[in-house]
């Protein structure tokens, strides 16, 4: 009886389990990637390797601000290495229905510039993080199918909606079942090779959300790489509307990038 | 140049050999620095050593035969911030051989601080820059730098820096930035001490190695700006002096006349890129002023549009107009009228920007011509960065045009080609 009783309602569960749709799961990948907390802080560090081994290093703090969850997000970056970058501020209103709005601050020049949105695949500071892996990529931009679930995660498939526009075919998406953090990300091209690969290296889970602390991504066609690190990440400090303006690129907000 | 040619080559084999580590998160990643930068709240000296060398690619008429850039330059820069008060060093140290002198230019040292919750004071020497022009300037009256534009330096030094105070008020829709400088400082503009140029009265190209007497009197500049639904208004002003000597006394020597500007400017996004439009007016109070000639007044109107073409390459195209009010006037006093500028002077400018390896190397390419004045510049530029801290630059500045008179076309026999190497620390 008992053991009927386990077998109905493992049966029930898998079947709740099975389902959970792939645009649920993106969903709660693309909140438990960007939207951790109402807002927060991270340092964070890249070591950009080219395919013969030459390093060059960005180091920066973040400050992110959520407007609505999975929604509208502000975001200020401030370089602090390289010296020939440092005082450079970069800020962006990530916008989901509409193209972001950016803008640099380059304190030689005293020089607020703003940046056409153009395509969001395109380096970010020299890495091989694109723009949008950085602040998101649009869920309405892709169509997804769950293709495999694992004991571990839920393997999705994404194409582009406007093909044309991005230099993928498709890619998939392994979701980590525990924490809702994408595990690996791997691209493939328009002949179909994979030439494009994130890995989640480490994670851990900070103010109660978990957390990417270290992610490679690797351009398998050039064989270069890059290393993000994340640190002293904080979340839910009450960051104020009002920070996220031209007044912190001139003046950074030492209150909040200590 | 020799001198200059073997402490570049020292520098260059002195450069760091990077080794690809196999623990790569390994020590690099260590917490000491990071932790240290981030708690106190000094911050750290960084900076750079620099050579830069240019040459002329023609004779000059004038018989300037020395390089046009030839500098070792030193650049230490640090600061200090805390919740109360910011402050920031940036100096330049060198020697120019081009004219022989040391070079001591405190391009910033300036201290900062809150008052209120919605207003900031920063005081000292400053670089100040606004407006939405690439390489024009209709509202941003701020010293330039054109010794250093026309040279092949970096573009920071287009702006030159002034003793100034700024106060910037932050309101809920409106921001205002208003700015006085104690006293007025002039561009530094081509005096013949490097590049020619043409002479109107003598009717020749001229280098006398004069500079103006600068006017000591105070100017003030003021923004009023805002966003509302991703496009950015602002609204500007000035009050001050021409800051090339534009006017003239009896005697004829160069005189830096009285100017007022409004203006107003927006920036937004549209049609794929970013568009901009730009609009002032430059009262000159001095125009009616019978023992000076004063330019006469004029409105100038700028309208551009900057999109990402492909991936990595950026353009963007900037329609400018500079319109001469009361023309006649203009022209009647004028010795040889056959050089005056045009009534409404058109300038077309059109830049390319490429970024390729993870933007270690990235090629420009900004191009002004003029169909009024039948002149113009192109500025075509390399620059490769193969590590955090090696910067290698190179570049032509190219000026010519249908006649000797006009703005660039009075520029051609100073046209040159540049390198820089750049280490920083």
């Amino acid at each position: 009886m008992r053991t009927l009783f386990t077998l109905i309602a493992t049966s029930l569960f898998n079947l709740q389990a099975m389902a959970i749709t792939a645009d649920e799961v993106v969903e709660r990948a693309n909140l438990a990637s960007f939207y951790a907390g109402d807002d927060g802080r991270s340092q964070a560090r890249m070591i950009i390797v080219d395919a013969q081994g030459r390093k060059q290093t960005r180091q920066f703090s973040l400050l992110r601000r959520t407007l609505e969850k999975g929604g509208d997000q502000q975001m200020l970056v401030f370089f602090s290495r390289p010296s020939d970058v440092r005082g450079t501020v970069f800020r962006v209103d990530k916008k989901v229905d509409r193209d972001d709005d950016r803008w640099l601050y380059l304190p030689g020049l005293d020089l607020l510039k703003r940046i056409s949105a153009g395509d969001k695949r395109t380096s970010f500071v020299g890495s091989h993080f694109f723009y949008e892996d950085v602040s998101g990529r649009n869920l309405k931009e892709d169509s997804f199918t769950l293709i495999e679930e694992s004991d571990r995660h839920y393997l999705i498939e994404a194409k582009p909606k406007a093909p044309d526009a991005v230099e993928f075919s498709s890619y998939k998406v392994w979701v980590d079942k525990d924490n809702w953090l994408p595990a690996k990300v791997e691209y493939h091209d328009k002949q179909g090779a994979l030439y494009r690969r994130v890995e989640t290296v480490k994670t851990d889970t900070i103010g109660g959300y978990p957390t990417v602390l270290r992610s490679k991504i690797s351009d398998l066609a050039s064989g270069g790489y890059t290393l993000m690190e994340f640190r002293g990440v904080q979340y839910d400090l009450g960051l104020p509307e009002s920070i996220f303006s031209e007044r912190s690129m001139r003046q950074p907000p030492a209150k909040y990038l200590r | 140049m020799t001198r200059m040619l073997s402490l570049a080559l020292g520098l260059i084999l002195f450069a760091p050999v990077t080794l690809a580590s196999d623990d790569e998160w390994g020590e690099e990643w260590g917490d000491d620095p990071w932790a240290e930068q981030v708690s106190s709240p000094w911050q750290p000296v960084s900076g750079y050593l620099e050579l830069g060398y240019g040459t002329r690619l023609q004779s000059d008429a004038t018989g300037l035969d020395g390089p046009t850039l030839s500098q070792a330059l030193g650049r230490l820069e640090t600061g200090y911030r805390s919740d109360r008060l910011q402050g920031s060093l940036r100096l330049d140290l060198g020697y120019d051989e081009a004219v022989e002198q040391w070079i001591v230019d405190v391009r910033e040292l300036a201290l900062g601080t809150d008052i209120g919750a919605d207003a900031h004071l920063k005081a000292g020497r400053q670089v100040l820059t606004w407006g939405t022009g690439d390489y024009l300037f209709l509202n941003d009256l701020f010293p330039k730098d054109w010794q250093a534009f026309f040279s092949g330096q970096d573009d920071e030094y287009l702006k030159a820096p002034v003793n100034s105070i700024k106060g910037s008020w932050y309101g809920q829709s409106l921001n205002l930035d208003l700015v006085y400088m104690p006293r007025f400082e002039a561009d530094n503009y081509l005096t013949g001490e490097r590049f020619s140029y043409f002479d109107p009265i003598s009717g020749q190209k001229v280098a006398p190695d004069k500079r103006a007497d600068e006017p000591s009197d105070d100017a003030a500049s003021a923004r009023l700006y805002w966003t509302r639904q991703g496009a950015e208004y602002a609204l500007y002003g000035y009050w001050g002096y021409t800051g090339q000597p534009l006017g003239a006394d009896a005697q004829g020597s160069p005189q830096h006349a009285r100017l007022n500007a409004y203006g107003a400017s927006v920036r937004l996004p549209a049609l794929g890129g970013l568009l901009n439009a730009e609009a002032a007016y430059h009262l000159s109070p001095d125009a009616d002023n019978a023992d000076l000639s004063a330019p006469k007044d004029k409105v100038l109107a700028l309208l551009g549009y900057e999109t990402e073409l492909v991936t990595n390459l950026t353009g963007s195209v900037q329609y400018y107009l500079e319109h001469i009010r009361d023309y006649q006037d203009y022209l009647a006093p004028l010795p040889n009228p056959e050089y005056a500028a045009d009534q409404n002077r058109q300038l077309l400018t059109l830049r390319l920007t490429y970024r390729a390896m993870q933007e270690k190397l990235t090629l420009s390419l900004f191009s002004f011509y003029s169909p009024t004045d039948r002149d113009y510049y192109l500025k075509p530029q390399v620059s490769y960065r193969p590590n955090d801290q090696w910067l290698l630059s190179g570049g032509l500045n190219l000026m010519n045009g249908q006649d000797q008179h006009t703005f660039f076309g009075q520029l051609d026999d100073n046209s040159n080609a540049w390198f820089r190497l750049r280490y920083h620390y």
